[in-house]
């Protein structure tokens, strides 16, 4: 029998076996986390790909998104054989920063398939960065049935005549109320602007509210540019002119920027300015605001019983035009798959590993998550989200002016917007100073030569 | 010991060092005379990224919201770390180990989940403060006041840095030589007096140490901002360490980022001049 030493007591067979059964938990979580790495077993090709010669690895990056993370996790059933697919979730900014300096590299890209969304496509593809994707489009039109997601959308893929992008979902801006309140007031949805400052009018009078009124006008995620960039296209203006010249700070976007410190005055919280699309959920599922315009995909969360109080009170409708007859004051963005330029993976499999990801079976499924980009597994019918979503799309919402430069006018329009809804500046000055500031970037950044 | 053996014994360290600390720090000095985007070839441009930041506005706003930073959290949570360490002396052993638990718990956390907790604290709608707040009928917009979100950014810097001073001068009140406090009683010294010139005396390196940390943590401030307003409202809590990633990584402006990095480092280095001068010269005396 064993002694222990510090108290000469004998040491009994359970504290032997309490030594080691500790260690039982930290197998078993370590089995678990090894689980992810169990190579598919062979002869299981679930997505019928061709086994590359060599052992290849596919790195697939993704940032949270309705649907998007779910496509990739899709892709990564294909590994098979010699072929290794991982998908990662990352935060929207890392990845950001990680595409882009692995890409900008002239080593090859740890990550080979990279989720990206408007802007990215038009920036990167801009650079170079990104490989064109044409060729395999057409080769695969038919057994992928790239025939079923519109024209318009695949417009949205192009840059310079080339399509970078595999899209996958959409994401409209939408106008979000409570039909209870708006029914006990008797008022009705909105058409444009103007009705949304009457309804504000009449839902402080009744004390429904203080703010009821939520606008993404904030510096979070740059939101007050794009919604600088709806109500100015809403309006008819643009950002730039033909050679890159600010048209930011003409009479259109100073009326369209005033609309929205107006609006933001007499309506909607001060802390707005830093708000998150959590906060303006909550504060809707929570009751402290009314209405508001939303990015569709955050608006199945109103729905949830499990986190709204107000689940199943609130209507959808196309996002408000900011005048009779003019194209919704809401963003209209595309999420898409795209391959580096700098892969080093055969682009064919990568392009196919994307397409079995994104098919239309598996779309069909993401469905009920997201406005996927094939209408005909899309699930309109049932959703009130799509619906509104899908007007505001047909009504003419835009995504932000697709030129290389146009992160450089996002910077200022969002430092000198907020400004102006702060009342530091008139609508007038901080669009002059961000229009100043814009074309100094744009001399030192060399796009004016 | 020969010179060969010993610089066998050093070289790999060197290497190390000089590969992970001294190359990015050169590299950094040169892109900072340099113009360059990713993706591109850096061009020569002289002081131009120095001359562009030192007149511009938000590297101006930017510092002062730093040194803002640094100044005001400084003393409060070297105050208050060291007010806390002299009552855990005071305290029983399980309730000391439960409330050196709890100071640890700040820089424990992963910063981020730290700082998104804080700054729940002060959202409108469900945060504890707002609520006090206005049970006293004051009503602060903490994300939407300049002068709010300042406050609530340096707040965060006293909540995450004050644990780490209890522990130091926790720390360094436990190596307080016991006879020179016995003679001080014996003498008939009050409890502040053994405390002003027996303690404070006795802490001084320790305070000078984690003043020295805290400046150069303060300087580096990026986490807390990035999670809790981004540098708003407006430009208000944007501090030289968020500047310089804006700069680099959403403008894509890497040669002026590095400028501005270098600036950094050398306004640091000012700021705590004074304390390494001090600490050298207390080094000396020992």
């Amino acid at each position: 029998m064993l002694r222990d030493k510090r108290a000469g007591r004998p040491r009994l067979a359970t504290d032997q076996r309490s030594r080691w059964y500790w260690m039982v938990p930290l197998l078993v979580l370590e089995l678990m986390g090894c689980a992810g790495c169990v190579k598919a077993p062979a002869g299981q090709n679930a997505c019928g790909l061709p086994e590359p010669a060599v052992p290849t690895k596919i790195n697939i990056i993704s940032y949270d998104s309705p649907g998007m993370p779910f496509f990739g996790d899709q892709m990564a059933r294909c590994s098979y054989g010699r072929l290794q697919i991982r998908h990662q979730m990352l935060p929207f900014d890392a990845l950001v920063n990680q595409a882009t300096i692995s890409m900008s590299s002239s080593s090859r890209s740890p990550y080979h398939i990279v989720h990206v969304y408007d802007q990215l496509l038009v920036e990167w593809a801009g650079k170079k960065w990104l490989a064109p994707l044409d060729d395999l489009i057409t080769k695969y039109w038919t057994k992928y049935r790239l025939y079923e997601i519109p024209t318009s959308v695949w417009e949205t893929m192009k840059v310079n005549g080339h399509i970078y992008g595999i899209p996958a979902i959409q994401n409209p801006e939408i106008f979000v109320y409570r039909k209870d309140l708006f029914a006990k007031d008797g008022l009705v949805g909105p058409r444009n602007i103007a009705d949304v400052s009457r309804l504000c009018d009449a839902l402080q009078s009744k004390e429904s509210s203080r703010y009821p009124l939520v606008m993404m006008y904030s510096k979070m995620s740059d939101h007050i540019a794009y919604e600088f960039n709806n109500m100015q296209h809403s309006l008819g203006g643009r950002l730039f002119g033909k050679d890159g010249s600010p048209r930011f700070n003409d009479a259109v976007s100073v009326n369209a920027l005033q609309t929205m410190v107006s609006l933001f005055k007499k309506c909607v919280h001060p802390n707005a300015v830093n708000f998150t699309v959590e906060d303006a959920l909550v504060g809707l599922q929570q009751g402290q605001f009314v209405m508001g315009v939303l990015w569709m995909n955050n608006t199945p969360q109103l729905d949830d019983p499990t986190a709204s109080k107000f689940a199943g009170k609130f209507g959808f409708l196309p996002a408000p035009s900011a005048c009779d007859g003019c194209a919704p004051v809401g963003y209209w963005a595309q999420d898409s798959w795209a391959i580096p330029a700098n892969a080093g993976v055969d682009r064919e499999l990568l392009f196919q590993v994307a397409m079995e990801g994104t098919s239309a079976e598996n779309q069909a499924q993401a469905s009920s998550l997201t406005l996927v980009t094939r209408p005909r597994v899309a699930g309109i019918e049932r959703s009130p989200y799509w619906q509104a979503g899908v007007a505001s799309i047909e009504r003419g919402a835009v995504g932000f002016e697709r030129q290389p430069y146009a992160y450089l006018a996002k910077d200022v329009i969002v430092r000198y917007g907020i400004d102006a809804l702060l009342g530091k500046l008139s609508a007038k000055e901080a669009l002059e100073r961000a229009a100043g500031d814009y074309w100094r970037a744009m001399h030192e950044e060399d796009f004016i030569k | 010991m020969t010179r060969k053996e010993f610089a066998a014994f050093i070289a790999p360290c060197v290497v190390l060092t000089a590969t992970l600390l001294v190359a990015p720090v050169i590299y950094t000095v040169y892109l900072s005379f340099h113009h360059l985007s990713f993706g591109g070839h850096p061009q020569f441009v002289g002081w131009t990224n120095y001359q562009v930041l030192l007149g511009d506005d938000q590297v101006r706003g930017a510092l002062i919201f730093t040194l803002a930073f640094v100044l005001l959290s400084l003393p409060v949570h070297t105050i208050l770390g060291l007010a806390l360490a002299l009552m855990l002396e005071r305290v029983g052993d399980r309730l000391r180990g439960l409330l050196i638990s709890a100071y640890a718990m700040p820089f424990i956390v992963t910063p981020v989940v730290g700082t998104l907790v804080f700054s729940w604290l002060f959202k409108d709608f469900w945060g504890i403060v707002p609520y006090l707040l206005d049970k006293v009928n004051v009503h602060i917009l903490w994300f939407a006041q300049p002068w709010a979100a300042q406050t609530m950014v340096i707040l965060w810097g006293i909540w995450w840095t004050f644990g780490f001073n209890v522990m130091v001068l926790y720390a360094g009140l436990q190596t307080l030589p016991d006879d020179h406090v016995r003679a001080a009683v014996v003498d008939g010294a009050s409890y502040w007096q053994r405390l002003r010139y027996i303690i404070l005396p006795h802490l001084m390196p320790f305070v000078l140490l984690i003043s020295l940390f805290n400046v150069i943590d303060g300087f580096r401030v990026f986490d807390s901002i990035w999670v809790m307003t981004k540098g708003g409202p407006g430009t208000a809590t944007e501090s030289i360490g968020y500047l310089t990633y804006r700069v680099s990584f959403v403008l894509r402006q890497l040669g002026k980022g590095s400028a501005l990095a270098v600036l950094s480092i050398v306004g640091t280095f000012l700021l705590i001049s004074p304390l390494l001068v001090a600490r050298f010269r207390g080094q000396e005396r020992d």
